[in-house]
């Protein structure tokens, strides 16, 4: 059986947006400072009378966590309580689509993370970048590394959410070693 | 249910992996399997052309052209324990294979485990650890009921290094002991005596069924150079032992023969009147194949830095016959990838860890990295390492791991006693296991999946393999943990002080890197045998034939009522 899904509230305080609570209980797994957070992602689970919600980043919104304003387990929350701080997410922004492929504002549509972790451009110290500026990539190439409690997975590129089968790599979003939470766009495409 | 579910597994290879890193894969492993190339022709070598020549100016063969006369011709001969003692100097001598080649030779259709003196290497003589080689090859002869045949020709003991190789539990004395115990059991022992054959080494002989000696041969108690008056009487040890004495006089050996190339053929005469192997029954009327999913594709599935992920299940569809597989409780333990497939038609139970990121099944929406043993994973190994045993399907297990799970949780869950569970399943079956070391062999994982002190029949570890409780650099920042502060990093602001912890600290590293080498464990006897992943396949047939060739001494239930389908009816879901 699949949790219930709330999505959080989003509020825009400068550049910064604010993720707000939209109910009461204990906040637990939250994402931790550093790790970007986008449209559709998921932002922790939420408590309530021993019943568990998932909680959910809501569209048009994409950042980097910007700070831990909570315990990691179990920290009690109200409505409207601020969950994450969000800073800009650079060379992405928020996205417009709920998909995992998904584009960005401008259309251009991005290849995102299939797993949180750290991301990593190249497959050993010393070797070219799997993905590089004005590359080509296809279904199946290997365009980086995602490393979760110290191993090391390839990620490959997969066309799906309307993603084109052939692309050419625009802008790799995400700097060599820099932590991506789940469905983080990681390569801005132009499609050939 | 009485049927064996098999089912495909794996994909085509561009289906999860891309061809640039799949050639990187490769090429990184060419370059290992290519030193083990290398190494294995210098072992194979003994001490060089110039003592083969020695051996062929007496007329005689050396022991490898002796095993290859003697192996059915359509089939290769399995080597084990070929680096023991691989870069170990004894004054400034060198003992490839420690003077004794050990076999797995297919001999009339039938698998025989050969032991074999290397004449040209000191005469034969058994160096420190040769004992120890020796009894480990007798152990997996015993194990799975083979005939054993000796292809003596030693010198005894070298002498320099005695005390190493006499006195101990294990030393030259229990080889004798091994004889024994073969016998005792069952076992077929042949010898054939090809030149020397002296001190104890004239007991190994003796207890086997049937001595063939050749004109060159002699066996004794102590040879000419001992014996009081021998010079002036002009006595030799051949005159002391010879096939005269020994087959005529003393009823010692059986048969006389002419020559090395007759004394082979008369053994081999003799392990085809032994029983045929049992495999071709047990295969309950299916046809050997390969695997669907080409095999040769093993070249470029694993990345050679142990830390990067594989599919395993890829792995194992290019393992079984067919690349058809059954897996056991699919759903839980996703950590771990078990099930049964056959292998040369012969049903064997596959033990491998999946590597990546599972979901957590303890806290919904987390994930966990595999290769680490976690509650439902260890559960799942007991349970299927008992109804293989129960069921009689040898075991195969391929280890990848880092070890188990650690923390508060681990405990918490009791992760030490289904940890015993499965150690106390693995330490107590009877039916046939073996491990194989793909990468990772690390800490306690390495004992839950039938490691070595586990006591599998065979134990193989790929050029990719590495055994350690412990990283290098884990272990260098435990030892220098009071020169660190709480990231690691050097506390002291002194140039001179931090350089020597620097440097300190990069010898641990170094040491231990070396310490996890897969020759020096198969150096030191750690591991039976080093192999290319392309050999597995060979290898596990040679397990699967051998597991299932001798009939009588074990349990081997037919499928229909395997204690496994029981296990899998209570796992599975309703409906």
């Amino acid at each position: 059986m699949s949790a219930e899904i709330l999505h959080l509230r989003a509020r825009a305080e400068g550049e910064h947006m604010l993720l707000e609570c939209p109910s009461v209980g204990l906040f637990t797994n939250a994402v931790r400072a550093g790790m970007a957070l986008v449209a559709g992602a998921r932002a922790g689970t939420l408590l309530t009378l021993g019943r568990a919600c998932e909680l959910r980043v809501p569209d048009e919104v994409a950042g980097l966590v910007d700070g831990d304003l909570h315990e990691r387990v179990q920290a009690p929350v109200g409505y409207g309580t601020v969950l994450y701080r969000l800073r800009p997410l650079a060379g992405a922004t928020a996205s417009a689509s709920k998909n995992a492929a998904g584009s960005d504002s401008s259309g251009a549509p991005l290849f995102r993370s299939p797993s949180a972790g750290r991301f990593w451009h190249r497959a050993a110290p010393g070797e070219p970048a799997l993905a590089s500026v004005g590359g080509m990539i296809e279904a199946g190439r290997a365009i980086g590394l995602v490393e979760v409690m110290k191993t090391f997975t390839l990620v490959h590129y997969q066309p799906t959410g309307g993603l084109p089968a052939r692309a050419r790599v625009v802008r790799v979003l995400v700097a060599d070693g820099a932590e991506v939470a789940e469905k983080a766009p990681l390569l801005e495409l132009a499609p050939e | 249910m009485a049927k064996v579910p098999l089912f495909p597994i794996g994909r085509a290879r561009e289906a999860f992996l891309d061809g640039a890193s799949f050639e990187r894969n490769r090429t990184a492993l060419g370059a290992l399997d290519a030193t083990l190339a290398e190494r294995r022709a210098k072992i194979a070598a003994g001490w060089g052309a110039e003592y083969a020549e020695r051996v062929h100016k007496k007329g005689k063969l050396t022991a490898r052209e002796r095993i290859e006369l003697l192996k059915d011709a359509d089939s290769r001969v399995f080597e084990v324990l070929a680096f023991v003692n691989h870069g170990r100097k004894f004054g400034k001598l060198e003992s490839p294979a420690a003077g004794v080649v050990t076999a797995y030779v297919r001999v009339g259709g039938r698998w025989t485990m050969v032991i074999a003196n290397d004449n040209t290497v000191a005469s034969g003589s058994w160096w420190p650890l040769s004992p120890e080689k020796i009894e480990r090859a007798q152990q997996m002869a015993l194990r799975l009921r083979l005939p054993v045949i000796y292809l003596v020709d030693c010198s005894g003991l070298y002498l320099p290094e005695q005390s190493a190789t006499f006195p101990a539990r294990t030393g030259a004395g229990h080889i004798f002991k091994m004889n024994s115990l073969l016998s005792a059991a069952g076992v077929p022992q042949i010898a054939g005596v090809f030149g020397d054959c002296i001190a104890g080494g004239g007991y190994m002989p003796i207890i086997s069924d049937r001595v063939y000696m050749t004109e060159q041969a002699y066996m004794v108690i102590a040879g000419a150079a001992l014996i009081k008056g021998a010079k002036s009487l002009h006595l030799s040890s051949l005159d002391i032992g010879g096939p005269e004495v020994h087959v005529h006089q003393s009823a010692c050996a059986d048969v006389r023969v002419p020559d090395d190339e007759t004394a082979i053929a008369m053994i081999r005469a003799e392990i085809e009147r032994l029983p045929s192997s049992g495999a071709a029954y047990y295969r309950h009327g299916a046809q050997p194949a390969a695997p669907q999913q080409p095999n040769h594709e093993l070249a470029g599935l694993f990345p050679t830095d142990h830390r990067m992920t594989y599919d395993a299940d890829e792995v194992l569809a290019r393992l079984v016959d067919r690349s058809l597989f059954w897996e056991f409780c699919p759903e839980r333990g996703r950590e771990m990838v078990v099930g049964v497939g056959r292998v040369n038609g012969l049903y064997m139970g596959l033990v491998a860890n999946r590597q990546g990121v599972i979901d957590d099944p303890e806290h919904k929406g987390k994930k966990k990295p595999c290769g680490i043993l976690y509650k439902e994973g260890i559960a799942k190994l007991a349970a299927f390492s008992r109804a293989c045993n129960d069921d009689g399907i040898p075991l195969v297990w391929l280890q990848d791991i880092s070890g188990f799970d650690i923390g508060v949780e681990a405990e918490r869950l009791g992760l030490l006693g289904y940890g015993s569970s499965l150690i106390y399943s693995n330490s107590t079956n009877s039916v046939p296991m073996f491990t194989v070391l793909l990468r990772k062999a690390s800490g306690a994982g390495y004992y839950a999946l039938a490691g070595l002190p586990y006591e599998p029949v065979v134990q193989l570890s790929t050029v990719l393999a590495r055994q350690s409780v412990m990283e290098g650099r884990t272990l260098a920042i435990a030892a220098y943990n009071t020169k660190l502060d709480d990231d690691f990093e050097i506390l002291t602001q002194d140039p001179k002080e931090r350089a020597e912890i620097e440097a300190g600290m990069r010898d641990t590293e170094a040491r231990i890197e070396g310490d996890m080498s897969p020759y020096k464990s198969a150096a030191q006897m750690d591991t039976d045998e080093l192999v290319s992943p392309l050999e597995l396949r060979a290898w596990l047939e040679l397990f699967a034939e051998a597991s299932y060739q001798s009939i009588g001494y074990r349990r081997i239930k037919n499928p229909r009522i395997w204690s496994l389908h029981d296990a899998a009816a209570l796992w599975e879901a309703r409906g």
